[in-house]
């Protein structure tokens, strides 16, 4: 009997909104994502969880409400739902965060197809304007996590795995920005070869709290006003106004930062010719953002250091992190 | 009842009156009565120095007699109270002069405030291997490695089925990517091998 031969690999990117794993099956590539967030509720909520046929986990002498549930049941209980992750990187003041960070990435890896299959997850760059944040401790945590499900693991760069998946036809040279919930992630690529990686602490959650600050909201408030939907380039009231003005500064906030890092490369990593600028991430998904975003990068093109080719957004913004993951994974068996 | 003049009655027999309220609509009938009198004591014992103490000890407790019937004799008792109220008013002066003595001390620590952090952190490296549970003694754990108490093991333990979100898309752009970062790889002199990120 011939045996069914098995897609192996896979990608799992790691962020302090969501976690999204993607598998190569026979039927296309599968994405599977979990909200990174929780809720702890004492015991005698069970009953109520239990009639509003809520999954949750029981620890000790309280239950735990973990992903997507974690902010529908916050909503209900007037709490805010808690984030392993904080700026990007494992919280060190959730000391819970641990313990449900490895269950919601075993319920998106799931079981490996064969004992210590290749995964490839996702790890930010060091900071550079958060002195003291670095990588370390939060690649160590996940190399564990992802081990202890079975995996062999390996730790890839957030927006190196963009350049994975998006700038194929580019020869995999250019600038990838992952704009994610904690942080943003900049890689500069040419032929495969990454030149420069870096990352901002302003993120979407930046833009929501110092929105929310200006106008005298809440964070939670403007974020939910910005899921609703918003066009950058025509906000109808003044929060409106408030969001699309702290989305312009972190534009220009990071292409200032590429500018001033790329300075520090100039002369050691060659340019042959002009590269194109990919943006993803959650952040990117607010409407109208390619536009806003090129209006403000014209503005700046003059004395950008790097020719730029085109601005586009990833074909997936929400999975194009895990995409490029499951891009190197897959090589580990491509027999070369 | 004689109209006119005033009836000396009791005001439980006015209460128990089944008359009373006609009687005072009409007028006939009037009910006075009187008021608690105020004595003012002039030869009460000037208040003492003002301290949180006196929530403690209460002037009746250190001038019981006095307190009680200011300006009475004091009545002779079987039981001589004198040495008992001169302990108690010898302990309130130590007690006085023990705050004073207090609040003249300085107000800064007496380590120094740099050595407190590296306190802190060898305490914290002390008993970084114990865990504390109520009611029951510190119990070591293993201390096979440093890393292994960084970043403990067996962070994956429970089993939980969580709603997640599953999509499902062409394999297009990740095979065409697969094809050509392998091909990429493949023609790269191999000198830049180690470079990939």
């Amino acid at each position: 009997m011939a045996e069914k031969q098995q897609i192996l690999g896979v990608g799992l990117d790691v962020g302090t909104m969501n976690i999204v794993s993607a598998r190569r099956t026979e039927k296309g590539v599968e994405t599977s994502r979990i909200r990174d967030a929780f809720l702890d509720l004492p015991l005698d909520s069970k009953k109520m969880l239990r009639l509003s046929k809520v999954s949750y986990v029981e620890r000790g002498d309280e239950i735990l409400i973990l992903g997507d549930a974690a902010m529908d049941m916050a909503n209900v209980f007037g709490r805010e739902a808690r984030r392993p992750l904080s700026g990007g990187l494992v919280s060190s003041t959730e000391v819970d965060s641990l313990e449900v960070l490895g269950l919601l990435v075993r319920n998106v890896l799931g079981d490996p197809k064969v004992p210590g299959e290749h995964c490839y997850f996702s790890i930010p760059a060091a900071p550079i304007d958060q002195i003291g944040r670095d990588v370390v401790y939060h690649r160590g945590v996940f190399d564990r996590i992802v081990t202890e499900c079975g995996y062999t693991a390996h730790s890839g760069n957030e927006a190196m795995a963009i350049i994975y998946s998006e700038t194929a036809k580019e020869g995999f040279s250019g600038i990838a920005l992952s704009f994610g919930s904690g942080m943003t992630n900049v890689s500069l690529a040419v032929s495969t070869i990454e030149g420069l990686s870096f990352s901002v602490g302003r993120g979407g959650d930046w833009i929501d709290s110092g929105a929310a600050k200006s106008i005298g909201s809440t964070q939670a408030r403007i974020c939910a006003l910005k899921e609703k939907g918003i066009d950058l380039n025509s906000p109808q009231n003044r929060e409106q106004e408030a969001l699309a003005f702290y989305y312009k500064n972190l534009i220009e906030y990071v292409l200032d930062q590429i500018a001033a890092q790329f300075k520090t490369i100039e002369g050691k990593f060659s340019l042959p010719k002009a590269i194109p600028i990919i943006v993803s991430g959650g952040t990117s998904k607010a409407g109208g953002f390619i536009e806003f975003f090129t209006q403000v990068f014209e503005k700046k093109r003059k004395k950008f250091p790097i020719e730029v080719s085109e601005i586009r957004a990833a074909s997936d913004p929400l999975n194009a992190v895990a995409q490029g993951l499951l891009v190197q994974s897959l090589q580990e068996y491509s027999g070369d | 009842m004689v109209r006119g003049s005033r009836v000396r009655t009791t005001l439980s027999a006015i209460s128990r009156s089944r008359d009373l309220e006609t009687a005072k609509a009409q007028g006939i009938v009037g009910v006075k009565v009187m008021k608690a009198q105020t004595i003012k004591q002039d030869n009460l014992p000037t208040p003492t120095e003002h301290s949180a103490n006196q929530r403690a000890i209460t002037r009746s407790a250190v001038h019981p007699s006095t307190a009680a019937h200011p300006g009475a004799q004091v009545v002779p008792t079987e039981f001589d109270q004198s040495p008992v109220l001169r302990a108690l008013r010898e302990l309130t002066a130590e007690v006085r002069s023990l705050r004073e003595e207090v609040r003249r001390l300085p107000t800064t620590p007496i380590i120094d405030p740099n050595l407190i952090p590296l306190i802190t952190e060898a305490v914290r490296v002390a008993f970084s291997g114990f865990s504390f549970t109520p009611g029951a003694g510190p119990s070591v754990q293993s201390l096979s490695s440093t890393e292994e108490r960084f970043i403990p093991r067996g962070i994956v333990t429970g089993t939980a089925k969580l709603d997640i979100e599953t999509a499902r898309s062409t394999t297009g752009g990740v095979d065409d990517a697969e094809a050509a970062l392998r091909a990429a790889r493949r023609s790269r002199p191999k000198d830049e091998e180690g470079q990939d990120g």
